[in-house]
């Protein structure tokens, strides 16, 4: 297309001075940059062109900005109107070193483009508005179509029908355009003329339609579309489903599905010859009235296509690409201060938490893990050019109906570019991806699953634990390289799956058995489970005072009173704070490192010395996942650095995910039983660290309480009696008749005495030794009551007289 | 101002703008002008109420309807200037009209320095789906005489026409047509049964049928021939409804700032009606396949809206008023209240004398969803209600509510949940996007319709994907009131809508209804007796009640909170679920009785009935 043979624009008959200027200028940019450099990038883009067969070139707008403003703001603010005098400046610098150059094969001028990017803003589909034409415009969206590609008339060549003179270089502009007159000038023809194609010039032509992405509507608006017009090097460049941005201009075009009748077009096919019957005017008989259908359309002229995440990207709180400076400057400045603000918060950590997901009452720390995974750690790539994650999953087990389902939720809702999907979803793709056949082309495309659809964003899989075998095997692989490889059907991939993972799970017999571990609690396997930085366990317990404060919360809710999710920070000053915070990329301080190392050398510890041997392994995963929350608690704090207090938090949670599972209270004797007050606190946890109890069950800090224990403690009890018991089995025999109660207790204080302070001390460590010795034979079923008699008799016999074996069919661990 | 020509009085307005100096390009319509078209509102034809062959082109028009969907702003030359003959120039207005008419000898000058090119928003507007005939009735007569004009031919094939509509429905376009013969065979069937049905139930309302029903008070029913108005509309456009009308849709074109509306929203309008008999546009394949084009303006005619308003109801017994609120603040009205004995005795009826049953039914008839929380994980207020055992005396229980709803309610629909049904319609509405074109969902419906599945129509087979995807659809509805549009090669994006489900089957639904209860009957079904009167009374309580304001107060709270705790003390399977079911009964009960504010009766009252709920469910 020539732009010179727009009305308004005709070939210019008048010198455009404005025009030369433009010219001028933007040949010595291409010569001249950058200023003082002997390196001058646009002068070696020839010889790329030159070696690639090409005809465009590429030029950076800020390039323009650094060498010469007000050109940059002239092409900014009026590129549709100098466009052919940029593309003539383009031609000539390219000519100037490349003679050769000048006429194509068939000894036509060549046609040379000129397609800038890195444009300073991106717009959205919906903020094109008419005064977008003609201003060069970058955008962005989702291609929902494109065309096939077809050859377009660019400069026809006709011979006159009545006097055979040949009229050659007539440009074309969106339609068929035939020479007003015979250029003979003898001769009077206006309207007979046959196009030739073989002498006339066709330039690839391709229509690519592209939405408005999901996150970008208003609440309640459908998605705008846009159609792209793209030419010569632009063509084939994107394909349905992607995410792409075209820098180039608006334009307006008679809206041809509109018209009646509308005028002829430039595209032709190209045995298709001449088309007869068209006219300019549309319907004669229309024409005559006078009547004008005056309905345009937008479209877009695009000169460079570029997948959207390379570079761009809005509103996506995680946008891989944006840069500190890229988002601040996305910003007003009111958003500026609200971020500055939140920042200077000393309580920031505390009031982010509550904000999120605020129709969930209390489980904090399910709250602190999912905002950590929001802000997510730094993604490093070794020297060796291996990626590593930095992305937080986080997996949620749970008894049903506590709120699991509602953080996915609320994350989903949140992130825009993530996807809610369950374990055991339907769809063919399934969490990862399939390999489908078309029917119509039979050609195989990848059909993008839930886990590549939420690549950049976040990834909710509910039901984790009732996932396809084989997506359990796949998701292995895109947890922790954050890639799916496909080999089927010839197709071989490695798909992008930059995802972070919120799971939630079940427990296995629906309710969460506290006294098991997790492992035995979930159906996961252990290399999954090492996958995700955090395990949160949300338990459906009783509790006077936690069940009034839930009902206090839902009923505000029924209130119709915003009140009840009234929170401190706004959904959009928690994306807008997040965005910005996910552009910083901490590093550990020194001192950081020192408390990191210690920590993970305690955990290592707490996980060799036994007491936990049924939980998760420590391994440098868990150290990976210290590193990780780290450095999302430095930029939830806009730091850029990891300090040591960062550490003691990710640490915290990192305990509380790996080893409060284990440390949750074991429940002893029956409910007539709880007078016995019997408290015991895990020996090993430290004044300093916070209590060790699970999320939703906030315990009253006096007052009447279950007899309980914790589960190290029962543990350890339970597996020195057992022992004791087995040694004895091995060394008497078949003579063993077993203990009684009385005698394991005392064996055990024997055993145990240098521990026991007092008498007092002494006298609650025996009642709780028998309590664990009547779960141990009523609930665990590791001993036998041996006991001689009938049920009757046995209820005769005092407890502390019942005879006692280890269970035969007993596993010891 | 002229009804029957608008344009000449806002060309003379432009030209008076003009004169005065203001530039052309921020040329709105006066206020004073504005006005008279709303004051003229009686005498502009409904487009539903008149035959559009009748309708003068470039008349002002009111249409009433739901935004079902929206299209991409349109551009067009708002102000263009022409030259004459002897190179005279004149500026003119586009506005409100697709076609310009320049005077003979005179040519536009596209590149004059006055012309001003702007967009205009346009929306895809269905007639309200599932709307009840004594709705349209009522508002037919209300209409002006002489917008009725033309409304009095009677059309003969009409009625059997909308029964061929209802079979069409099910042939969605990228249906997989290898079963044509099991289709068919099937339609039949159906067809069988469905005469039958309306052999045994007169009463049975068909969407599109202009059979309207009353039910006497000696409990017979007689039919009447309602108008036939408006010209039947080509088939390509029955299947862009959410369900079969007679009516038509409208492209509405809203000037100025984007209107805000959102999908599923009603609005009314008043706006010049475009009818343009110009055959569609030649376009070659290739274009077509690219974008679709719109219908001519005589398939689907085109409104300039001039004023345009968005109404929370289509109750006609009720004050407009209410419907420019969100929440009305005022308390039911006693003579509503007065309503609910009558209502409650005809749902009795119904059920066979179940009082829980029959207070069920009544309470989802009034729900509504009130509450959306910010962050998007929760929807309050809406009912539904799964009634099983729907057998024996109750198997015409389907038939027979449907019935008796479509004479209370404003819109009502009866589904069919078969499992050729499930697999061969669509609950989610689809934009594809090679073509744009729209595919209408059955879910688009409007706010406070009234949906009853029958799920008594389900037998045991295969269902294939897309049944699959309809039953989610219909989950995702019951959770959170929302239905997801489809878009081709994007994704879907999920938009709000408001609609009462309530599932009747044989054994317990395998939908995930969070009220699920046997009905027991204790008597002989017979037919609700309702007065005139007393059928007025209930169609304004149903909506009153739904718009009616509604508190629970603080000490409330308090009251609520420890009673929940200690309910968990004593049966620790409660769960926070359960809460928020009793607290959504302890509201409708409220509201059912007029109250505007929870108190311990109401609780009582929810906690008596969810009790009685559960252990009916234990008994089975």
């Amino acid at each position: 297309m020539d732009a010179t043979a727009l009305p308004g624009h005709s070939v210019p008959m008048v010198q455009d001075d404005e025009g030369q200027n433009v010219k001028r200028d933007f040949g010595a940019f291409l010569r001249e940059y950058p200023t003082g450099e002997d390196d001058k990038p646009y002068v070696n883009e020839i010889d790329e062109m030159k070696e690639r067969d090409e005809t465009t070139m590429f030029v950076n707008y800020n390039h323009v900005v650094n060498f010469n403003e007000e050109l940059a703001n002239t092409i900014l603010t009026h590129y549709y109107r100098y466009e052919t005098f940029l593309r003539g400046a383009v031609r000539d610098f390219i000519i100037s070193k490349y003679p050769q150059l000048e006429r194509d094969d068939k000894d036509h001028p060549r046609q040379f483009y000129v397609a800038f990017h890195s444009l300073p803003i991106v717009d959205n589909i919906r903020a094109l508005k008419t005064d977008k034409v003609g201003r060069l415009t970058c955008i962005y969206g989702t291609v929902v179509r494109t065309s096939a590609v077809h050859p377009e008339l660019l400069f026809g060549t006709f011979r006159c029908e009545d006097c055979g003179h040949v009229i050659e270089h007539v440009a074309q502009d969106f339609r068929y355009t035939e020479p007003t007159k015979c250029r003979n000038s003898a001769c009077n023809n206006a309207r007979q003329f046959k196009l030739l194609i073989d002498q006339s010039q066709f330039v690839d032509f391709q229509k690519v339609r592209i939405q408005e992405s999901a996150d970008e509507i208003p609440s309640g608006s459908m998605p705008r579309s846009m159609d792209i017009i793209l030419r010569h090097d632009a063509v084939e460049k994107a394909k349905a489903g992607d995410k792409v941005a075209f820098t180039g201009t608006l334009i307006v075009i008679p809206d041809v599905s509109q018209l009646s009748g509308s005028g002829g077009r430039t595209q032709m096919e190209m045995n298709g010859g001449r088309r007869e019957g068209y006219s300019e005017q549309g319907i004669t008989g229309l024409k005559a009235l006078g009547v004008r259908d005056l309905t345009y359309k937008l479209a877009f002229l695009a000169t460079t296509v570029q997948p959207q995440d390379l570079k761009f990207g809005v509103v996506n709180i995680r946008d891989e690409g944006a840069t500190t400076e890229s988002v601040i400057a996305e910003m007003t400045e009111q958003e500026r201060q609200k971020i500055l603000q939140m920042k200077e918060d000393p309580d920031l950590y505390r009031k982010m938490t509550e904000s999120i997901a605020p129709t969930v009452f209390g489980h904090d720390e399910v709250k602190r893990g999912v905002l950590l995974m929001l802000f997510g750690g730094v993604h490093k790539t070794t020297t060796e050019g291996i990626g590593l994650r930095g992305d937080i999953n986080v997996c949620i087990v749970g008894d049903p109906s506590t709120a699991k389902s509602h953080f996915l939720k609320y994350v989903t809702e949140f992130v825009p570019r993530s996807v809610y999907t369950s374990g055991k979803a339907s769809s063919a793709a399934g969490l990862t991806a399939a390999v489908v056949k078309d029917t119509d082309s039979n050609e195989f495309f990848i059909e993008a699953g839930a886990l590549m659809l939420a690549d950049n964003g976040i990834c909710c899989i509910d039901e984790f634990d009732k996932m396809d075998q084989k997506d359990q095997v796949a998701i292995h692989e895109a947890m922790e390289q954050q890639t799916i490889s496909i080999t089927k059907a010839g197709i071989q991939a490695t798909l992008n799956a930059r995802t972070s993972i919120l799971a939630a799970a079940n427990p296995i017999n629906g309710r969460y058995d506290k006294s098991k571990p997790l492992r035995s609690n979930i159906a996961m396997t252990g290399p999954i489970m090492s996958r995700f930085d955090l395990f949160f366990v949300i338990v459906d317990e009783c509790n006077e005072v936690t069940d009034y404060n839930i009902a206090r919360h839902i009923t505000s809710m029924h209130r119709l009173t915003d009140s009840a999710v009234d929170t401190v920070y706004t959904t959009e000053e928690l994306q807008k704070y997040i965005k910005f915070a996910r552009t910083l990329n901490p590093q550990v301080t020194p001192e950081a490192a020192k408390v990191m190392v210690r920590e993970y050398q305690r955990l290592r510890q707490g996980d060799s010395s036994g007491l936990n041997k049924s939980s998760t392994r420590i391994t440098v995963r868990q150290l990976e996942s210290m590193i990780r929350l780290s450095e999302g608690l430095a930029r939830l704090h806009c730091d850029d650095q990891v300090r040591p207090d960062y550490v003691r938090e990710a640490c915290r949670l990192l305990r509380k995910s790996i080893i409060h599972v284990e440390t949750d209270d074991v429940q002893l004797g029956s409910e007539e039983q709880q007078d016995l007050q019997t408290r015991e606190r895990a020996p090993d946890t430290e004044p300093s660290e916070p209590e060790a109890h699970t999320d939703s069950q906030a315990q009253p800090e006096d007052g009447a309480q279950p007899a309980s224990v914790s589960y190290e403690k029962y543990r350890q009890v339970a597996f020195q009696l057992v022992h004791h018991l087995q040694s004895l089995e091995e060394s008497e025999g078949d003579s063993f008749q077993g203990k009684t109660v009385a005698q394991l207790i005392s064996w055990y204080l024997a055993e145990n005495e240098e521990e026991l302070a007092d008498e007092a001390a002494v006298l609650r460590e025996a009642e709780l030794v028998r309590l664990i010795i009547r779960r141990l034979v009523a609930t665990d079923g590791a001993l036998l009551d041996v006991t001689s008699g009938t049920e009757e008799e046995r209820f005769e016999v005092p407890e502390d007289d019942h005879v006692l074996m280890l269970h035969p069919n007993y596993v010891i661990e | 101002m002229d009804v029957k020509r608008p344009l000449e009085a806002i060309d003379a307005a432009f030209v008076e703008i003009v004169q005065a100096g203001a530039p052309a390009g921020s040329f709105s319509l006066p206020d004073e002008l504005m006005q008279q078209v709303i004051d003229a509102r009686d005498q502009i034809p409904s487009l539903h109420d008149v035959d559009r062959m009748y309708l003068p082109p470039n008349s002002l028009v009111r249409f009433r309807g739901m935004i079902q969907a929206t299209h991409n702003p349109e551009i067009y030359l708002d102000v263009y200037a022409t030259r004459g003959p002897q190179g005279e120039t004149a500026v003119h207005t586009s506005r409100y009209r697709d076609m310009t008419n320049t005077k003979e000898d005179w040519e536009i000058d596209f590149d004059s320095q006055h012309n001003v090119y702007k967009s205009r928003h346009t929306l895809h507007c269905v007639p309200i789906p599932a709307e009840n005939t004594w709705v349209r009735q009522h508002l037919a007569a209300s209409a002006p005489q002489t917008a009725r004009v033309a409304g009095e031919r009677v059309r003969p094939g009409a009625t059997k026409r909308a029964t061929m509509d209802e079979g069409d429905d099910d042939d969605d376009d990228d249906g997989d047509g290898g079963d044509d013969d099991g289709d068919g065979r099937g339609r039949g069937m159906e067809m069988d049964a469905e005469q039958q049905q309306q052999q045994q139930f007169p009463a049975k309302k068909r969407a599109g049928d202009m059979t309207a029903t009353t039910i006497d008070d000696d409990g017979d029913s007689h039919q009447q021939h309602g108008q036939a108005p408006g010209a039947r509309v080509a088939d390509e456009h029955v299947h862009n409804l959410p369900l079969p009308d007679d009516r038509t849709p409208a492209l509405l074109k809203v000037y100025g700032d984007d209107p805000g509306v959102k999908l599923h929203e009603m609005v009314e309008v008043i706006g010049v009606y475009v009818n343009d008999p110009t055959p569609p546009s030649a376009l070659t394949d290739e274009e077509r396949a690219f974008a679709e084009p719109l219908p001519p303006s005589s398939v689907l005619p085109r409104i300039h809206c001039i004023h345009m308003r968005t109404i929370q109801h289509h109750n006609p017994l009720i004050p407009p008023q209410l419907a420019h609120l969100n929440h009305v603040a005022t308390a039911l009205p006693g003579a509503a209240v007065d309503a609910r004995p009558p209502l409650h005795r005809a749902l009795l009826a119904l059920v066979g004398g179940d009082d829980l049953t029959a207070t069920l039914l009544l309470l989802h008839l009034i729900s509504r969803v009130h509450t959306r929380t910010a962050d998007g994980t929760m929807t309050l207020g809406q009912f539904p209600l799964n009634l099983f055992g729907v057998t024996g005396p109750l198997a015409d229980l389907p038939a027979r509510l449907d019935a008796f709803l479509s004479t209370i309610t404003t819109s009502s629909h009866l589904l069919d949940m078969s499992l050729r049904s499930l697999n061969t319609m669509s609950m989610n509405p689809k934009r594809s996007g090679s073509t744009d074109k729209l595919s209408a969902g059955f879910l688009q419906l409007p706010r406070h319709a009234h949906v009853i599945l029958n799920e008594t129509a389900m037998e045991a087979g295969q269902l294939n994907e897309r049944g699959i995807a309809n039953l989610m659809a219909l989950k995702t509805a019951m959770d959170t009131q929302q239905v997801a549009f489809e878009f081709e090669h994007a994704g879907s994006i999920m938009f709000d809508i408001d609609v009462q489900l309530l599932v009747l089957s044989e054994g317990k639904s395998m939908l995930p209804v969070s009220t699920k209860v046997p009905i027991a009957p204790t008597a002989d079904v017979t037919a609700p007796q309702l007065t005139d009167d007393e059928t007025d009374a209930i169609r304004a309580y149903l909506d009153l009640a739904k718009h009616a304001e509604f508190t629970i107060a603080e000490e409330m709270q308090e009251a609520i909170s420890s009673d929940f705790s200690t309910m968990r003390q004593e049966d620790p399977s409660i769960t926070a679920d359960a809460l928020h079911r009793l607290l959504g009964i302890a509201r409708l009960v409220s509201l059912s009785y007029g109250r505007s504010s929870l108190d311990l009766d109401g609780w009582t009252e929810a906690k008596r009935i969810d009790a009685a709920v559960t252990q009916r469910m234990h008994a089975q």
